[in-house]
């Protein structure tokens, strides 16, 4: 049986705002989706705590999971003197922590979502009946990746964020983030936006492809870009599903404040709202480069506390 | 008098408010397109068609050349002005459109290997065709939809018959399934047209978006 894991990474702190009610929010609605849905035997959320400061996350949002995340979430808890070995001067390395998940998922799908995006419908119907489940006579690409919407404040709110996941009219009356990307634009100069460069809904990867590329690049421990640079190396190779078109950017982002988002990213839709966390070089957008991991990528040799909800 | 005077003045006021107005949203519109071009903008969603377009239906039935009115003639010849041979032909008849990514998908896929193509669209849905436009162009200002043009003085019954006449210059297509113009196109020969598999379309071959490709 096939078998997804999607995996968030977070943090017990309160980045531009409420990260961890947005990060429960997140939990909580992937666990009420999957049981919904009756596919928990075909999936697990994988929560990594990277670097909580200030007491662990799990401590955290312990009593305030829903009952359908018992069995089904699973947390790894990177403690501050392990991912300081590894994150040199960055605040918070998305791609140690997101090949951490890895690392530590039973699926055979990483499916890589934000710790404020919330999971659509139609992705689940795909996921769990489409794909790699229909046979159409051709081989289903290892890697897919969708966008995302972005909710409004008031499409946030608690009491009707669901309304618009569930409803696929509504839904798709949220806003698409990166429309350049989600519909592949052409620009005058001859360069098309990818599909895959955009904000994540969900980056979907097969294990073994994962394993083929040896990862998100380890050095890119800042903000942005890691998803797009990791995707080119597919890319170079294999086809990438576009799940953008096929499943009408079926992934919801809660909304709120930038103050402590990217600086100096003008790849973002967000610009003028200028934040002060440092940035990869977007260059590597624009090249291609070597991925330097070492075997043990994945934080592979440590010893890391795990805990199933 | 004065009362006169200052109702011309008041006229003459309004009307420059009005075309500085016009200027001030050129104005906006060319920075953001200028911005677009540096930095990531989000383009504003085209509304209303910025071409002209009356819904028609599809049928079986041709005008030869010979046998239309000369404004028939004229409007052929309009529209393939603006046609290049970069230009693909995309038919899309509505009730066979059930998922109209299915064919943004397969558009894109053209766009992504022929960076220079744009799209003469033939579809008997204003909605198909606004989005479309909306979807394929650069914020506003360059597009990659071939504009329709439609002289209300000419009979109805020859709309279908014009665009028939200007894809059969076109050498490939996108099409929806047994479209009625896909299927006199391929009685001409030597015309491709792609009509494109629902479940595949969305398979990228992405090797021409990475970079240094």
């Amino acid at each position: 049986m096939k078998r997804i894991s999607y995996v968030l990474v977070s943090r017990n702190d309160n980045y531009n705002g409420d990260s961890v009610g947005r990060c429960v929010n997140t939990v909580n609605h992937a666990c009420e989706i999957i049981a919904k849905n009756n596919v928990v035997d075909q999936s697990e959320v994988v929560l990594v705590d990277w670097c909580s400061r200030s007491g662990s996350l799990r401590e955290s949002i312990s009593s305030r999971l829903v009952p359908e995340a018992k069995g089904l979430l699973k947390i790894v808890t990177v403690p501050p003197e392990v991912a300081d070995r590894h994150q040199g001067d960055s605040p918070f390395s998305e791609v140690h922590a997101m090949n951490v998940g890895f690392r530590n998922m039973e699926g055979k799908h990483f499916a890589r979502i934000d710790q404020d995006t919330l999971i659509g419908q139609r992705f689940m119907d795909w996921f769990y009946h489409e794909y790699e489940v229909k046979d159409y006579g051709w081989s289903w690409p290892r890697a897919a990746f969708c966008s995302r919407r972005n909710l409004s404040e008031d499409q946030s709110h608690h009491s009707v964020f669901r309304d618009y996941i569930y409803d696929q009219q509504l839904s798709r009356k949220v806003d698409i983030c990166h429309e350049h990307n989600h519909y592949s634009r052409l620009m005058p100069n001859g360069e098309v936006f990818p599909f895959y460069g955009g904000a994540v809904g969900v980056m979907m990867v097969d294990r073994e492809c994962y394993l083929e590329h040896k990862g998100f690049n380890e050095k890119l421990v800042y903000m942005n870009s890691m998803d797009t640079e990791f995707l080119n190396r597919i890319a170079a190779k294999e086809d990438i599903y576009n799940l953008c078109l096929s499943i009408d950017a079926d992934f919801y982002h809660q909304n709120h404040d930038r103050s402590e988002g990217a600086s100096n990213d003008t790849t973002q839709p967000h610009a003028q709202q200028e934040g002060e966390r440092k940035t990869n070089d977007l260059d590597i957008r624009n090249k291609m480069i070597d991925n330097p991991n070492p075997d043990n990528w994945g934080l592979l040799d440590e010893d890391l506390e795990i805990t199933i909800v | 008098m004065i009362s006169y005077f200052k109702k011309k003045l008041n006229k003459a006021k309004t009307a420059y408010e009005n075309k500085s107005l016009q200027i001030l949203k050129y104005l906006d519109r060319e920075l953001n397109y200028e911005q677009s071009l540096k930095y990531y903008t989000e383009q504003d969603k085209i509304k209303k068609l910025t071409m002209e377009y009356k819904s028609y239906k599809f049928e079986n039935e041709i005008h030869s050349l010979s046998s239309m009115p000369e404004t028939a003639i004229e409007e052929i010849i309009r529209i393939n002005k603006r046609i290049t041979e970069h230009t693909w032909g995309v038919i899309l008849e509505a009730d066979k459109v059930s998922d109209i990514n299915v064919y943004i998908a397969q558009m894109n896929k053209v766009q992504i290997n022929a960076r220079k193509a744009n799209f003469f669209v033939v579809t008997d849905s204003e909605d198909i065709l606004l989005k479309l436009n909306d979807v394929f162009n650069w914020m506003n200002k360059i597009f990659y939809i071939v504009p329709n043009t439609y002289n209300h003085n000419i009979d109805k019954q020859y709309r279908n018959s014009i665009n028939f006449h200007c894809l059969k210059h076109l050498e490939k297509h996108v099409s929806t399934p047994e479209s009625v113009h896909m299927n006199m196109l391929k009685e001409i020969g030597g015309i491709q047209v792609t009509v494109p598999n629902q479940n595949r379309v969305f398979c990228f071959n992405s090797k021409r978006l990475v970079p240094g490709s």
